[in-house]
This record gives C-alpha cells, sequence and structure tokens, in this order.
C-alpha cells in the first residue's frame, strides 16, 4: 500500500477542488481523534462496537458497517454489530470469513479493497460482499492477534476509497482492537471476581446442607440408641435376677451403644458450630437503580463471553423493602445459566415489573434470553433434578441443578417462585416472582 | 466540549412526528436519539429531526444519523431531516450525504412535501 504522496492531489484541480480534499482530510483527522478519545469511555464489547461503527460511518460517509469478533474455538466470526445490511445477508457474509481464511486474513494489518480479496474468499465471496455494496474489508487485530473484522459499504458520495482513506482506517482499526482487548481483559477480571465470590458462596450453601444433613440425621440416631439405651438398663435388672449370665453380653451392648451415642453428641456439636441459617436483612430500596447497578455490574463480564446485556424494561420508581443481596443471588444464577447455555453472540434481556397475580401485588424480574429455547422433557424437569438427586438428569441438562435450585429455594425463603416458560427455537423466559405487599411483614 | 444534547418529541401532526434536537450531536449524545427514534420508528411513526439547534456534529453523529436513515428505509417509515444548522449542513455537504438523506429548509417544507 503506497504511501500519501503528491499522487493523491489533483494536478489540475481547481481551488475549489484542492479546499474540498483538504476538508475531507481533515474531517477524517478530526474522526481519527474523536475515535480516540471516545474509545476511552466505554468497557462494553457491543458499546465499543457501536461507537466505532458510528465513526467510521461518520467519517467515510456509508450507511453500511459491519462488526463480527472472532469465536476462536470455533475459528469463525460471531456478529456483534450490523447497520444498512440485512441480517440473512449477513450471515451468508461470514459464512466466507472462517477456517483458513482467517488464519491468512489475520497475518497482515491493512484493510482489503473487496476486489483484492479473490484470491482468499474466491470471486463468488468478492460477488456476495459488492452485492451488499461492500467495499472495504478491514481486519481489527491487537498485539499481533486477529480479534475481529468490520467491513465498510461504499460511500454515498460515490468516491472510491483512497491510500489515504485506508491509512485512516487502518488507524481506526487499531485503536479498536486495543479498546477491545482492554475490553475484554477486563471483563474477564470483573468475571473470574465474581465468580470467585460464586464459588464461595456455593461452598457456604455445600457447608449448610451437610449441616442440615448431619442434624436430620443425628436425631434419626439418636431416638432409637436412647431407647437402646434404657431397654439395656431394664434387661441388666432382669439379668440380675435371674443369676447375671448375660451380664458380659449386656456391657458390651452398652458399651458400644455409649459410643456410639458419644460420636453423635460430637456430631450435633459439629453441626451447631458450622450451623448458618439462609440469612435475610430486608431493606427500603429502590429497585430501579438495583436493576440499572445490576445490569451495569454484569455488563462487562457478559460482554467478553461474547453475549450482549440489555436492560430492556422497568418502571420510573419502585420503592420496596426487600433483601437486594438475595434478589442479586438470584439473578447471578438466571444471568448465569443464559449465558452458559445459550451460543456466542446471543442476547439476554433483563427487565423489572409489577403485576396483579391472584388478588396480590408482585414484583417480576424477568431474564429472557434468545437462544436456542429447553425442550419440553428437560423443562418439565429442570427445577426437578436437584430435589429427586437423580444423578443421570442432572447430567443430562449440564449441572442446571445447583445453581437454579438454591435460586428458587432463596425466592421461596421470600415468598415468591421462579417461573420459566420457554420453546425450542424460540429463546427462554425465566421469572422470579417475588410478592410485593407481603415481603414486609413476612420475617 | 459538554456532552448536553435535548431531545423534545411534538405530538404527531399531519401524519409526521418532530423531534427537535438542539445542543451536541457525539458519542455520548447520539444514542439517546437513535433510541427516541427508533421507538417511533417501531411504533411506524413518520419522523421530521429538526436540526437547527445542533452546534456541533461529531462522526459519531452522523454516523448514527446514516443508521437512523437506513434503519427507518428497511422499516418502510419516513425520516427527514430538517432546517440543518450550519455545523451539520457543512459536513453532510463535505461527505455528500444530500442525495442519501431527504433534507428540507424547514420543518413546514418537511411536513407537506409529497414523498420520494
Amino acid at each position: 500500500m503506497s504511501q500519501p504522496s503528491e499522487a493523491n492531489f489533483p494536478k489540475e484541480a481547481s481551488k475549489t477542488a484542492i479546499l474540498k480534499l483538504v476538508a475531507q482530510r481533515e474531517h477524517s483527522l478530526l474522526s481519527l481523534m474523536e475515535l480516540s478519545s471516545e474509545l476511552t469511555v466505554s468497557l462494553d464489547l457491543y458499546g465499543i462496537a457501536d461507537l466505532a461503527l458510528f465513526n467510521l460511518m461518520g467519517q467515510v460517509g456509508t450507511s453500511k458497517s459491519i462488526f463480527w469478533m472472532i469465536d476462536r474455538a470455533e475459528n469463525e466470526t460471531v456478529l456483534i454489530r450490523a447497520h444498512g445490511v440485512a441480517d440473512e445477508e449477513v450471515r451468508g457474509i461470514s459464512g466466507y470469513f472462517k477456517g483458513k481464511v482467517l488464519e491468512e486474513f489475520g497475518s497482515f494489518g491493512d484493510p482489503y479493497h473487496v476486489p483484492d480479496l479473490a484470491e482468499l474468499i474466491g470471486e463468488l465471496g468478492v460477488s456476495k460482499l459488492q452485492k451488499n455494496s461492500i467495499s472495504v474489508v478491514a481486519p481489527v487485530v491487537a498485539r499481533g492477534n486477529l480479534l475481529g473484522i468490520v467491513t465498510l459499504g461504499e460511500r454515498i458520495s460515490g468516491e472510491p476509497y483512497d491510500d489515504v482513506d485506508i491509512l485512516s482506517i487502518r488507524g481506526s482499526m487499531g485503536m479498536l482492537g486495543v479498546a477491545v482487548e482492554n475490553a475484554r481483559l477486563y471483563g474477564q477480571l470483573v468475571e473470574q471476581h465474581r465468580q470467585l465470590i460464586q464459588a464461595n458462596k456455593d461452598m457456604e450453601l455445600l457447608d449448610q446442607l451437610k449441616t442440615e444433613f448431619l442434624r436430620n440425621v443425628n436425631h434419626e440416631l439418636r431416638t432409637p440408641l436412647t431407647i437402646i439405651i434404657a431397654y439395656i438398663d431394664v434387661l441388666f435388672g432382669e439379668d440380675e435376677s435371674r443369676g447375671g449370665e448375660m451380664k458380659p453380653f449386656l456391657e458390651t451392648i452398652r458399651g458400644e451403644s455409649q459410643k456410639l451415642n458419644e460420636l453423635l453428641e460430637e456430631l450435633l456439636e459439629f453441626s451447631s458450630l458450622s450451623e448458618d441459617q439462609m440469612e435475610f436483612s430486608f431493606e427500603d430500596t429502590d429497585l430501579v437503580a438495583f436493576i440499572k447497578d445490576y445490569h451495569r455490574e454484569r455488563l462487562p463480564g457478559v460482554s467478553e463471553s461474547i453475549h450482549e446485556l440489555i436492560l430492556r424494561d422497568h418502571p420510573t420508581d419502585l420503592e420496596v423493602m426487600c433483601d437486594p443481596r438475595q434478589i442479586k443471588n438470584v439473578l447471578n444464577a438466571l444471568v448465569d445459566n443464559a449465558v452458559k447455555f445459550t451460543p456466542l453472540g446471543s442476547k439476554i434481556f433483563l427487565s423489572l415489573s409489577t403485576e396483579e397475580q391472584e388478588d396480590r401485588k408482585v414484583i417480576v424480574f424477568e431474564v429472557e434470553d434468545d437462544g436456542p429455547g429447553i425442550k419440553k422433557d428437560v423443562l418439565e424437569k429442570l427445577f426437578e433434578s436437584f430435589q429427586q438427586g437423580d444423578g443421570s438428569t442432572i447430567r443430562e441438562v449440564g449441572g442446571l441443578g445447583v445453581g437454579l435450585n438454591y435460586g428458587r429455594k432463596l425466592a421461596n425463603e421470600m415468598g415468591g417462585d421462579i417461573e420459566v416458560s420457554s420453546q425450542v427455537g424460540q429463546g427462554a423466559t425465566f421469572r422470579l416472582i417475588l410478592p410485593l405487599t407481603d415481603m414486609e411483614n413476612r420475617f | 466540549m459538554p456532552h448536553n444534547m435535548e431531545t423534545v418529541v411534538h405530538p404527531e401532526e399531519r401524519g409526521w412526528v418532530l423531534v427537535a434536537v438542539t445542543g451536541t450531536m457525539d458519542s455520548t449524545t447520539a444514542p439517546r436519539l437513535l433510541s427516541t427514534c427508533r421507538e417511533l420508528k417501531d411504533d411506524q411513526n413518520s419522523v421530521i429531526l429538526d436540526l437547527s439547534g445542533v452546534d456541533f456534529i461529531a462522526s459519531s453523529g452522523v454516523g448514527s444519523l446514516l443508521a437512523m436513515a437506513e434503519e427507518f428505509r428497511g422499516a418502510g417509515v419516513g425520516i427527514r431531516f430538517a432546517a440543518l444548522s450550519t455545523a451539520v449542513s457543512s459536513v453532510i455537504q463535505l461527505l455528500n450525504l444530500n442525495r442519501f438523506l431527504e433534507i428540507f429548509p424547514t420543518t413546514e417544507e418537511a411536513r407537506t412535501a409529497e414523498a420520494a
């Protein structure tokens, strides 16, 4: 690619044309400066995509742009944003950028004019891009790694992209690459931190379950043991009156029973020490601020996994008595499941509302995804698997049991429940429903 | 430069909803305008954007206008741009976007003009 030179300026041009060209170069330069400051603000992949694409479109004067990230595991593209190109066309185009094409494409940092891609993606691929009025394809690279691909449409003015334009686009791609890499690293940090805290909570839950189990076992064993020891004392008296022939045997039985009783005492002490009931702490909570903060908190981690988290609906104001910490625990279980069981590039929608249900007012948090949906037979067992202790079912649904079951348990403790609805191919919706009026008096 | 932008949506008149924009259109403020216009488009409202009060438009602001025009076109809903301020019209002319955007000197002309 040639460096900008006098050849880029028309030799026979009028003063007006030259001034216009200078103004256009100045516009490109200003656009680059704007992009460099704008990209310092957003730490979410989708926010960065919006910033970069709108800047580029305004920079070169096109209404068409697409941004894909690269899924390294599958060696193919994941759509992040598209403007001015129909969805089915975008899917068709992305089919040309996978496998070996991506490996070769990422070797160079320069944007391509579409015709120059013939060797890489074939004439059919070039034709597909041109049919959708795409003129430039640019790799997004950081630290030598191909992170994504941006395509830009033909300029509305009809002017071709010259060498200086390509330089400017390359500069924009460099800034975009750094911003995307930073966002991913930040998202990974935030997500790992959150998962550590969650793992800690899971350990506490398991500890609590163990404690309950020990307490139950303890009670079930101590009662018959107490009866056995009591009857041994009766038998001692009976045996003494008959000459004491059974005394050695009875002493053995009493000795072993007492050992067992002492063991159970120790177990009881142990379970009391590690006792940790599900604790709730109700406080006045602005739920609108809560859901906005929650969305902001989860955004980097969810974006880093190449899922888009969108806060869709919420009331203007809603202040209630509730336990925001435990509500957050439930939402985490629902969002984690949505991230885990939907493909890359999927959308997850959060919303908050109130409803009238059976003569009571309820708060509803909804987590909806546009993933593949849940099969009917899996849906029916979703919350039953853990309760039944059916290990095979848990494995079948891929470990959904503990997280969702814990979430439902928390919801039940707060007087509410979790509902799920889904159809294959149409995503899934999980609703956390909590009573609005009862919660204040419940605890 | 302060990132302030206000949008005022006026009630529908003669089939067009007027959205008056004032202030700066950049990466911070343009998404809000885009969101407002998308809601109107989803309700099948044709929109006139009054840009007389825009004192600065960044490239990202221009990009969002182009994206908006493309989305409305795709949805079969009308969008017109009226009373462009000097800041906006100079960029539009520089990039030769006049042929792509339906631009009118005043909001009244935008409202009464025949469909393109």
